[in-house]
This record gives C-alpha cells, sequence and structure tokens, in this order.
C-alpha cells in the first residue's frame, strides 16, 4: 500500500495538453474515485501512475519516491481495465497467478495465494475454465483477482464497470466497495458515470478539460461545487442554472434574470449584504438543483413562474421539465403536480439552497474572503 | 520404360531428394522464424536506428529475386575464407534471409494486432519485455499468424528447387537427373510435381489441424 503522489505533472501528445500541472496528493489507504466527460484526461491521469504514459513535466511519488522515472512492470501496481484484458490463451487459474509468476513466486506459494483471492471473489470454481466460457460479471472478477494476488501498493481500475448491465454494476460496486474496505489499498478508480463516483468515493476528483476541477468527499462536491462545470455534472436532472446580474433595488440588491430582466427577486438582508461584497453589483448565475424546489421554507423563498412541459414518473419520484420564459428548468418532486401542463406554476426556492457562481463559472463561497476583481 | 517401372526405378532417388528439399525446408524456415521475428520486434522498436536498419533490410531482401540472391551468396558470400558454405547451407542461408523478411512483415501484422489493452495488462502485472512477447504477445498473434505464414511456407517449400541451380541434389535435381538419363522428361516433373504436392497437402493440413486443436483448448 502507498500514497499517491503529483508534483506538477502534466501530459502532452505532440501540441496537445491532455493533462495541465497538477498537484495532487492521495493518502494511503484511500478510495479516490476520478470522474470526469469523455477525453476530460482522467485516464491519462491512471496511465500516468500506472506507467503505460510517461509525465511530460513533474514528478510522481509512492509513499515519497519517485516512480515517474521508473518502468511500469517495477511499479507494482494493480490495474483492471475497461475491457478486462484477460488473456483468452490461459486458464482462469493461469490468468490469476501470472503475475506471480514473473516474480519467481514459489508454485506453492501462488496456488495458495490464487485460491485465498478466488474464494474471497466467488471464483473459485472457474479455476479451470478458459475466459471464453465466462461472462461479463466473472471476467470482471477475474481481472480483478489477477491483480488483487500480486498485494500491490497501488490499484487502479479504469471504468471497470462500464460494459456491465444496470443490475451487475449495481451490485459490482458494493463488491469493489467491500473489497476495498477487506485489503486496504489505495485505489484509484477512473469514471464518467457520477452515481459511481458518489457510491464509492472517499474523495473525488473532477476533471474536465485536462484540469482538475475540484478535489473533495461526496457531499461536498454535490453542496459546494467549486464551479458551474462540477455543479452541473453530478446529479441527474443537472442543476438549473440561471445567468443574471445583481442590481440594486430599494434598500437592498434584487437578482435580474438574463431571460426575464423585468423580473426582479429582491434578495434577503444577510445574502444581498454578503453579495453586495462579493459581487459588487456585477453579473452572476443562479444555481438550484430539481430536488430544491417545493420544500418547506422556513425563511425567505426565491420565486419563479414556471410552465411544467413533461412528467416523467419514475416510480418513487417524479421528473418535470419545463420553462421559464425560453430558459429550460428541471424539477424532481415524490408529488405528482396536479396543475394541468402548460399552465403557469409558482416554484418557491429557499434562499439557502440557492448555489451563487461569478461571472467565470467558479462559486461564490460568501464565508471566504472577497475575491478581488482584476479590471479589465 | 513403362510408367509403374519409372516411378519404382527412379522412386529412392526421388526420396533422397525430398530428402535434401525437406532439410533445406526445415533448416530456412527456423532461420526464417528466428530472424524473422527479430526483425519484426526491431521494425516495432521505439529506437529510430533499429527501426530504420530493419526497415532497410526487409525492402532490399524481398526487391531481391531469390535466385539473384542465392548465386550471391553462394559465388560471392559463400567462397569467403572462413565461410565455406556448399550448396545445402547456401540454399538454406539464401532462403531463410529472403523469407525472414516475408516472416517479419507477418509476425509486425500479427503482433500490431494483439489488443492493446492486452499488452499494457502485462505491463502493470510487472512483466518485461521479452516475457511480454513470449508469454501475451505471441499465443495471441499466432491466429493471425497462421494462414499467411501457412502460404508462405508452402512458397518456401516450392522456392527450394531453386537450389538445383547450384548443383544441390535436392527433388528437383533428382527429377532433372532422372529425365536427362531416360528422356521421361514430362513423367520425371509430374513425378516431382506429386511429391511437392503431397509435402504441401501435408504441411498445410498438419497446421490447419493443429490450429483447430489450439483454438479448441483455448475456447473450451
Amino acid at each position: 500500500m502507498a500514497s499517491i503522489e503529483f508534483r506538477n505533472v502534466s501530459k502532452m501528445f505532440g501540441s496537445q495538453r491532455v493533462l495541465a500541472p497538477t498537484h495532487l496528493g492521495i493518502p494511503n489507504g484511500e478510495f479516490f474515485t476520478v470522474v470526469g466527460p469523455s477525453g476530460s484526461g482522467k485516464s491519462t491521469l491512471l496511465r500516468l501512475i500506472a506507467g503505460l504514459e510517461v509525465p511530460s513535466t513533474g514528478e510522481i511519488l509512492f509513499d515519497g519516491e519517485r516512480v515517474d522515472n521508473k518502468p511500469a512492470y517495477s511499479r507494482n501496481v494493480g490495474m483492471v481495465f475497461q475491457n478486462y484484458a484477460i488473456y483468452p490463451h490461459m486458464t482462469i487459474s493461469q490468468n490469476m497467478s501470472f503475475g506471480l509468476e514473473a516474480q519467481k513466486i514459489p508454485k506453492a506459494q501462488i496456488n495458495q495465494k490464487v485460491k485465498e483471492v478466488a474464494k474471497i471473489l466467488e471464483i473459485d470454481g472457474l479455476l479451470a475454465k478458459r475466459p471464453g466460457q465466462l461472462s461479463g460479471g466473472q471476467k470482471q472478477r477475474v481481472a480483478l483477482g489477477r491483480a488483487l494476488v500480486r498485494n500491490p501498493r497501488v490499484f487502479l481500475m479504469d471504468e471497470p464497470l462500464s460494459n456491465l448491465d444496470t443490475q451487475l454494476r449495481e451490485r459490482m460496486r458494493k463488491e469493489i466497495r467491500l473489497l476495498h474496505e477487506t485489503f486496504q489499498i489505495t485505489t484509484v478508480y477512473v469514471t464518467h458515470d457520477q452515481t459511481e463516483a458518489m457510491t464509492m468515493a472517499d474523495r473525488i476528483c473532477v476533471v474536465n478539460g485536462g484540469e482538475i476541477q475540484q478535489i473533495g468527499t461526496p457531499e461536498d462536491i454535490y453542496q459546494h461545487p467549486a464551479n458551474i462545470f462540477v455543479a452541473k455534472f453530478f446529479g441527474s436532472p443537472a442543476m438549473n442554472v440561471i445567468a443574471g446580474r445583481l442590481v440594486p433595488y430599494k434598500e437592498t440588491l434584487a437578482f435580474e434574470p438574463e431571460h426575464d430582466p423585468e423580473r426582479l427577486s429582491p434578495l434577503p438582508a444577510d445574502l444581498a449584504a454578503r453579495g453586495r461584497e462579493h459581487v459588487l453589483d456585477g453579473p452572476v448565475f443562479l444555481g438550484f438543483r430539481p430536488e430544491a424546489v417545493g420544500q418547506e421554507t422556513s425563511g425567505t423563498a426565491w420565486e419563479i413562474p414556471f410552465v411544467p412541459v413533461t412528467i416523467e414518473s419514475l416510480g418513487s419520484h417524479y421528473q418535470i421539465h419545463g420553462q421559464w420564459c425560453d430558459q429550460p428548468i428541471s424539477l424532481s418532486t415524490s408529488i405528482r403536480p396536479v396543475r394541468e401542463r402548460h399552465k403557469v406554476l409558482n416554484l418557491l426556492i429557499p434562499w439557502t439552497d440557492v448555489h451563487w457562481f461569478y461571472e467565470d463559472g467558479s462559486r461564490i463561497n460568501f464565508a471566504a474572503p472577497v475575491r478581488v476583481r482584476q479590471e479589465a | 520404360m513403362a510408367w509403374d517401372a519409372l516411378w519404382v526405378h527412379y522412386f529412392p532417388q526421388f526420396v533422397g531428394g525430398l530428402e535434401v528439399t525437406l532439410g533445406i525446408t526445415a533448416g530456412a524456415f527456423a532461420l526464417a522464424m528466428v530472424w524473422g521475428l527479430l526483425l519484426a520486434v526491431a521494425r516495432l522498436s521505439p529506437w529510430p536506428v533499429l527501426r530504420g536498419a530493419a526497415d532497410t533490410y526487409v525492402t532490399v531482401i524481398r526487391a531481391v529475386p531469390v535466385l539473384v540472391l542465392l548465386f550471391l551468396i553462394y559465388y560471392v558470400v559463400g567462397q569467403v575464407g572462413f565461410l565455406q558454405l556448399n550448396g545445402f547451407l547456401s540454399g538454406v542461408v539464401t532462403l531463410g534471409l529472403f523469407y525472414a523478411a516475408i516472416y517479419s512483415e507477418i509476425f509486425r501484422g500479427g503482433i500490431q494486432g494483439v489488443e492493446r489493452g492486452q499488452v499494457e495488462a502485462a505491463l502493470a502485472l510487472g512483466l518485461d519485455g521479452p516475457t511480454r512477447l513470449r508469454r501475451v504477445i505471441l499465443p495471441q498473434a499466432i491466429f493471425a499468424i497462421l494462414p499467411p505464414g501457412t502460404n508462405q511456407l508452402a512458397n518456401l517449400i516450392k522456392d527450394t528447387s531453386l537450389v538445383m541451380t547450384i548443383g544441390v541434389g535436392d527433388l528437383m535435381m533428382q527429377a532433372y537427373k532422372a529425365g536427362s538419363t531416360t528422356f521421361e522428361y514430362l513423367n520425371m516433373f509430374v513425378f516431382a510435381g506429386v511429391f511437392y504436392f503431397a509435402l504441401y497437402l501435408l504441411v498445410s493440413r498438419g497446421i490447419v489441424r493443429w490450429e483447430d486443436r489450439v483454438r479448441q483448448q483455448r475456447h473450451g
């Protein structure tokens, strides 16, 4: 087991920057999930740890020891690939023992270790079979087993569940998490699936365009997104984000939506004071989660008009997609709307559930010191 | 002389010629496989000098007719003091070097056809280059290599007939000798053709059966 550290690590493919200079620390034994859309650089980050790519700049350290100058085969990492990469010309037993044979470990010891891990993964009955005879879920377990038998310092997984059906994926999520609790190996898990990231991770690293957007616990990421990208990436339906500006209004400030400038929403006094400090009457984005609507509001609320267009029943709750003028809005509620579609509803969003973002998309943190605004 | 009498009379000579043909085939094939694999690995190497040298070798060798190469090796290289290659060895070396260039292309295609993830998995499992090649890449590349490889082996068997031009007593030479003794050239070359055909059939069927067995083993 090892801690992982990135010191100013970047990766270029020719003139194309795939990973911006990155500083990153993953403590020993953590389940660290890297999430982002396709082409965001998340797999590159994983491959750099594995040694399958060489960094263009910077250093990678395991337990404080540099490994970026070592070849992949001497780093002692266990890796599970999206397509499993099990060897078709070997039995399951041979597949699992293969890495240990390369380490010149005695045969008896290898067999013992393979049987132990196979038992934990419930594939001990498959050891004599060939990969061609296995289902997707079984192949996945073999791939996990092959990586685990080596007692790797670091466990790397590259979208390992993306080829499985929904039910199996849910089951494997729990099993991988259990495996982590059993073996306590530092794990870096790459996925594009926000549900996987939220349910499995100790901490999540959100990547986009080769840059780390935010690192935090699943709760942090969901409740305090660092920017609009993170805010919209997590949650289904995505967070509703409204562009507008803060304008003086009577004794306070009001939010003036870009798409409906006539409709001013006055801010409560405490929020207006902080808003004035941070935004200085400038453009802002306000975001609210679909589930924030219609809850009991102990304080004041932001009131917006909403025209439902489609109502989707998901059994336990409803997703309602509609509009405020031309602005699409999505809601998630357990109460079926009784009103007819295309009739205007008045939505109440508690101001405490509203997320604030600067013009550049970064979060306005009202508790933090005021950000110095640069003159153009 | 009647057809069957000819057959009986010259059969031992043809068998002797067949042994020489088989010897040259086996030697040249072994050399072509080993040298061809090394060339393929060199051509996939990250080092430009090695890659360039291997590419040049393959291009030059494939551009020169086998017969020209055979004469060069037998009459020029083979007569250099310390080498002194006889006709048999000249045939083995010539065909080995020529077919190595062809097999290097086949190997390269097979190696490149192995899924990248398989190679990366081997890297992550702690395997060095030679072990990766031997235990992971080649066993999977084999099915891509076998069909064109078998075709080229058939060509190699046929090309052994060129060694008669430097006086080696192979199958073709025996047919030619028997023909010039009896003036039954047609019959003798038909005999030789039958031997070549039987040899090709044995080799190709053998490889196909072996391939089927391996496939069954692997896929249950």
